[in-house]
């Protein structure tokens, strides 16, 4: 019997690989199975899981991270609210690891703690993960609302409802990801251009922020003009999670126009 | 139909019972959240095949 129960996990496996629907008797009652018993399924596939544990699954709608991201609202317990519980807990992973969210200092006389390495490790990781979830709570909190106004006045409410350790600590970790972001990409700009280099900057016809067509490369402007990326991205932090895990290892910085539109 | 092949009967001609099914999904789904739409997809488009 056990291996049965292989062959048909095997085959519940290439069913969902397929990329071509071949001639699969697949029974309406198979749909039905899969539709009638979807709460459960996933009820008991997120029930403990820790992974999900900032992902902020205990709100019963929240938003899916696909574009555009407030347009598609999941209910808990479906199987898109499960994948998406999973991607949030993968971008955190990620994040929270990676240069962009560095919070050791050491050249600027960042104040720390006197406390062993690992362990200041574990408390900012940590640290870290409660911010993610504070970021996704307040975009959540918008669900179902359309127009900037709106949106606005509800996460207004949702902030003034925080407490001042959490206000802070959403604050640093927008003010940790901006610098993060300026640090990263004048980095990146720095290997790769000459200092007579002309950056250009195509500008999405959606975009509604004003944008240089293109920026001189020099220390001074180019700081200016990376700056204002870097307000931009601490204003649309809850999307830049989004595109900076989707785009990987940070090889290349997000485009103004992708940032803009 | 030549090719077809049914999700729940083996080559051997073991059924596999609904309970049995929903383990088997939930393992599906733990792994790979994303599977249960290529699932429903599947389930959906050849339950109303007309080639049935």
């Amino acid at each position: 019997m056990p291996s049965d129960l292989c062959y048909f996990c095997q085959r519940f496996m290439a069913a969902h690989l397929s990329d071509e629907l071949h001639p699969l008797t697949c029974v309406q009652s198979f749909h039905s199975l899969l539709t009638r018993f979807e709460k459960s399924i996933t009820h008991r596939v997120s029930y403990n899981d820790q992974r999900l544990a900032y992902t902020n699954n205990d709100a019963q709608i929240i938003l899916s991270s696909r574009l555009p991201p407030r347009d598609n609202p999941v209910r808990a317990h479906s199987y898109p609210w499960l994948s998406e519980l999973r991607c949030r807990s993968t971008t955190i992973d990620f994040l929270a690891t990676h240069d962009i969210t560095q919070m050791v200092d050491h050249t600027n006389d960042w104040p720390t703690m006197d406390v062993p390495k690992a362990e200041l490790q574990c408390r900012l990781n940590l640290f870290k993960r409660k911010a993610f979830l504070l970021l996704y709570r307040l975009a959540d909190c918008a669900v179902g609302l359309d127009r900037t106004g709106n949106i606005r006045a509800r996460q207004s409410l949702f902030l003034d409802n925080l407490s001042t350790h959490e206000l802070a600590t959403l604050g640093i970790m927008v003010e940790v990801i901006g610098q993060g972001y300026f640090t990263l990409t004048k980095a990146l700009l720095s290997s790769e251009h000459r200092n007579n280099d002309v950056l250009f900057a195509p500008i999405a016809e959606s975009s509604y922020f004003y944008s240089p067509t293109s920026v001189p490369y020099n220390d001074t402007m180019n700081d200016n003009w990376i700056r204002e990326c870097m307000c931009v991205f601490e204003d649309r932090m809850y999307f830049q999670i989004w595109l900076f895990q989707e785009l990987g290892t940070f090889k290349h910085p997000p485009s103004i126009s992708r940032m803009y539109s | 139909m030549h090719g077809s092949w049914d999700l729940f009967r083996s080559d051997g001609g073991i059924e596999l019972v609904p309970e049995l099914s929903l383990l088997i999904i939930q393992q599906v789904v733990d792994e790979c959240p994303n599977a249960i739409r290529s699932l429903l997809l599947l389930s959906k488009v050849h339950g109303r095949s007309p080639f049935r």
